[in-house]
């Protein structure tokens, strides 16, 4: 630095000044006493919060009283005969709804007050108003708007025609499709509180075959995904077969999974397996931080729903020229519905691959590669005729096209690069 | 291994909370972290999470970073009983002195966490504090090893801010020179001593110099006093503004023309590093670690100086060029000192000190 000033100069000056315009009366004795006292008397002034806190009350009870009542819609009608079609709809719909216009009409009533209440404080400018306050009054004019809004929609509803009346009752069968769709995700929740009194690390061994046997099957993999741009986090790592092999090849990689009984036999083999979900790791992870994801016969046991948020997060949270890895039951093999896929009882539903590519390439994957593996053993298949007489090729051709059909690969993978 | 960090407030503007999020955002890239707090402001819901959905399958493998700065029932015995290692990251806890007058629910708080801070010093394997001021808080209660390093700032972020356009606008309509305050409005940092310097600054030096204070109205009281007095004083070219949104705050850095900070008492004052960051000279006063951030750069007065001295102090500034020049160029050496990167590194190079073997500890 150059020209550098002398701070210690520059402050010693500073001093010299005030006590200089001290001595000369350009502040005089007990100007800063006078100020101080100034401010010290507006401290002791009433306490605002004791305002604030009277609207809130307010707010509070607003919020807590029980506006409902129940009563009856208007069945008048101008229209000849409509008032028997009214009647008959209101009654039903009355019961419904338990006079809501008029519990809307209540509340608004009730809250217009306090909002002019708070408006007053707003327009008092001694007065302070705290943040939180300013945020209530923007969220009660937003709920006032609102019920402004659905009155005018029911005066409509209650004051012209019956058939918007039977608009409503179709409202309510979408109500029931709704208790419908709740009943089928408690179904979900259900089946993923899944709690075997046996151990299911002994039960993969025979659904999916011995860790020796997943390890043959899953080198290549491997190979692909060590020059994967970061680390790889196996999603439903279980017995960590696929994570040793990645950690066999140097590669930076850990697992989530459910289980608990599956994360310690990991732990105990020096593999970095955490206990959770794997939606809610692919949530904490940091955009663009891992080279690979991968979900070897995971997809299966997923809700629909799971399963799109799920591919949705991978997406952020993959490095480019990441990879996105799924094998799952192929849906196309009717082999496997026989043999395989519902010898597991946790498995929810098959994922066909021609959904899961359209769900791929709409999350934004441009680059999606398909691998049919685990084709069921020649043996079991239909035999065909060796002969050379027309009957016996007919006879040929359809046991191929039968075997295609039920002895398709049993699985198939998708690996998706972001 | 999981690095969480808990907090007992997260809110958008927080030094703390920010400090936080830079640190969790560089420790994801070595293990699983997260950030978990007691009270939380719904504009950082996505970003932290109720503590008590904080892990309970932790090991002395895991790491939680504690930060301090205020009490919170029930929130040491949880720390107690966590099986991770536990590092405090202390940020100072405010006298309970200044609040018992007017917030004595508040100065309560702090009390407690006075008190809190003990048993955190027992059960914790190491320390982190922001500054050399609060390192000395903890070897007072008999904590050694202490690690110093600045927060995990973001300088970056407020630098790269688009400026808010009105208040541009209003700042360039000014006829006189702006002097910026930025704090909470709270007792000890004594807001009302930059409205008397102004007030003194106006009658003697400058009329149309003017003052914006800029910072949340943490306690009513003297929020509304703040603006009473600013009423009574007659002050027209006082502003108070309550919260300010990032964008503004930029606009107001970039368009004043000193940073006055008239705090009796900081861990460590980001304010100041913000400032030297935009090229602002800043005067404030030798309280707290407020000498240890400015590091030379920033006209810092003794404790003593009152309303006549930080006048003169302002006056000096606004209108010595010499001296202007000198402390802008000063406070840009220091913020070059403070980058986003050297003082997330400084800091993760403190943690992992505390976290080797014989690193850190430290009982009481």
């Amino acid at each position: 630095m150059t020209d550098t000033t002398d701070l210690d100069q520059v402050l010693e000056e500073v001093r010299a000044a005030a006590e200089a315009a001290r001595a000369s009366g350009v502040y005089p004795e007990g100007l800063e006493e006078a100020l101080q006292s100034d401010f010290a008397r507006q401290l002791r002034r009433p306490d605002p919060r004791e305002r604030i806190l009277h609207l809130r009350h307010e707010l509070d009870r607003l919020n807590a009283a029980d506006h409902f009542r129940r009563a009856s819609a208007p069945t008048t009608s101008s229209v000849p005969g409509g008032s028997a079609a009214h009647k008959a709809v209101a009654k039903v719909v009355g019961r419904q709804i338990e006079g809501l216009s008029d519990r809307m009409q209540e509340f608004s009533q009730d809250l217009l007050p306090v909002i002019s209440h708070v408006v007053d404080g707003l327009q008092d400018p001694r007065s302070h108003i705290h943040d939180d306050i300013v945020h209530e009054l923007d969220s009660m004019q937003d709920r006032v708007a609102g019920l402004q809004s659905t009155l005018d929609r029911l005066g409509v509803t209650f004051s012209e025609t019956a058939s918007v009346m039977a608009r409503m009752l179709d409202h309510l069968n979408e109500l029931d499709g709704i208790g419908a769709r709740l009943d089928r995700l408690e179904e979900a929740e259900r089946r993923r509180g899944f709690d075997p009194f046996f151990d299911y690390g002994a039960f993969e061994d025979v659904a999916r075959g011995s860790s020796e046997g997943i390890a043959l099957e899953y080198g290549d993999l491997a190979d692909r995904l060590a020059a994967s741009p970061g680390p790889v986090l196996d999603i439903g790592a279980g017995r960590g077969e696929f994570l040793q092999l990645m950690a066999d090849r140097g590669t930076t990689c850990w697992g989530i999974e459910i289980d608990e009984q599956l994360v310690r036999a990991g732990r105990e083999a020096g593999l970095d397996v955490r206990l959770g979900d794997g939606v809610e790791a692919l949530r904490e992870a940091s955009f663009g931080s891992l080279g690979a994801i991968v979900l070897l016969h995971v997809i299966e046991h997923l809700t629909v729903n799971e399963l799109m948020e799920l591919v949705q997060l991978s997406r952020d949270r993959l490095a480019p020229g990441g990879f996105l890895v799924m094998e799952t039951p192929n849906p196309q093999s009717l082999y496997v519905f026989a043999r395989a896929f519902w010898l597991d009882p946790t498995h929810s539903k098959p994922v066909h691959p021609v959904y899961l590519e359209f769900m791929l390439r709409q999350a934004g994957y441009d680059h999606v590669e398909y691998d049919w593996t685990a084709a069921p053993d020649e043996s079991e298949q239909l035999i065909l005729p060796d002969d050379d007489s027309p009957l016996a090729a007919v006879v040929a051709e359809n046991a191929r096209r039968v075997n295609a059909l039920v002895f398709g690969a049993q699985n198939y993978r998708v690996v998706a690069i972001r | 291994m999981r690095i969480s960090q808990l907090l007992v407030g997260a809110g958008p503007g927080d030094a703390v909370t920010g400090a936080a999020l830079r640190l969790r955002d560089a420790l994801r890239r070595i293990a699983s972290s997260s950030i978990y707090a007691v009270h939380i402001h719904p504009a950082l819901r996505s970003d932290v999470v109720d503590l008590h959905r904080f892990p309970l399958d932790g090991s002395p493998e895991d790491v939680v970073i504690v930060h301090v700065s205020i009490g919170e029932p029930g929130f040491v015995d949880f720390v107690a009983n966590c099986p991770e290692r536990v590092v405090l990251c202390y940020h100072n806890i405010t006298p309970a002195r200044f609040f018992e007058p007017t917030e004595p629910a508040f100065a309560a708080r702090v009390r407690a966490g006075r008190w809190e801070l003990r048993t955190l010093a027992a059960v914790a394997d190491g320390a982190i504090a922001d500054s050399r001021f609060n390192a000395s808080d903890l070897e007072a209660i008999g904590m050694s090893g202490v690690e110093v390093a600045a927060p995990p700032l973001d300088l970056d972020r407020l630098l790269g801010t688009e400026p808010d356009a009105a208040t541009v606008a209003e700042l360039e309509g000014c006829s006189g020179p702006v002097v910026l305050w930025v704090g909470q409005v709270l007792p000890h940092k004594r807001p009302d001593l930059a409205v008397d310097a102004l007030h003194l600054l106006n009658v003697n030096h400058q009329p149309d110099a003017r003052l914006y204070l800029a910072g949340r109205y943490t306690s009513p009281v003297w929020s509304s006093a703040l603006v009473r007095h600013v009423e009574s004083l007659k002050l027209p070219n006082a502003r108070v503004l309550g919260s300010v949104s990032d964008s503004q705050l930029a606009a107001l850095y970039r368009g004043a023309d000193a940073l006055l900070i008239t705090s009796e008492h900081e861990g460590f004052c980001v304010p100041v590093v913000e400032a030297f960051a935009f090229g602002l000279p800043v005067v404030a006063r030798a309280y707290g670690a407020i000498g240890e951030t400015a590091a030379g750069a920033a006209m810092v007065l003794p404790q003593e100086a009152g309303a006549p001295e930080l006048c003169e102090a302002l006056a000096r500034v606004l209108t010595d060029d010499a001296v202007r020049v000198d402390l802008v160029s000063r406070g840009h050496e220091r913020a070059a000192e403070l980058t986003s990167e050297t003082t997330l590194v400084g800091f993760l190079r403190s943690l992992a000190r505390v976290l080797e073997p014989d690193g850190g500890r430290s009982h009481p």
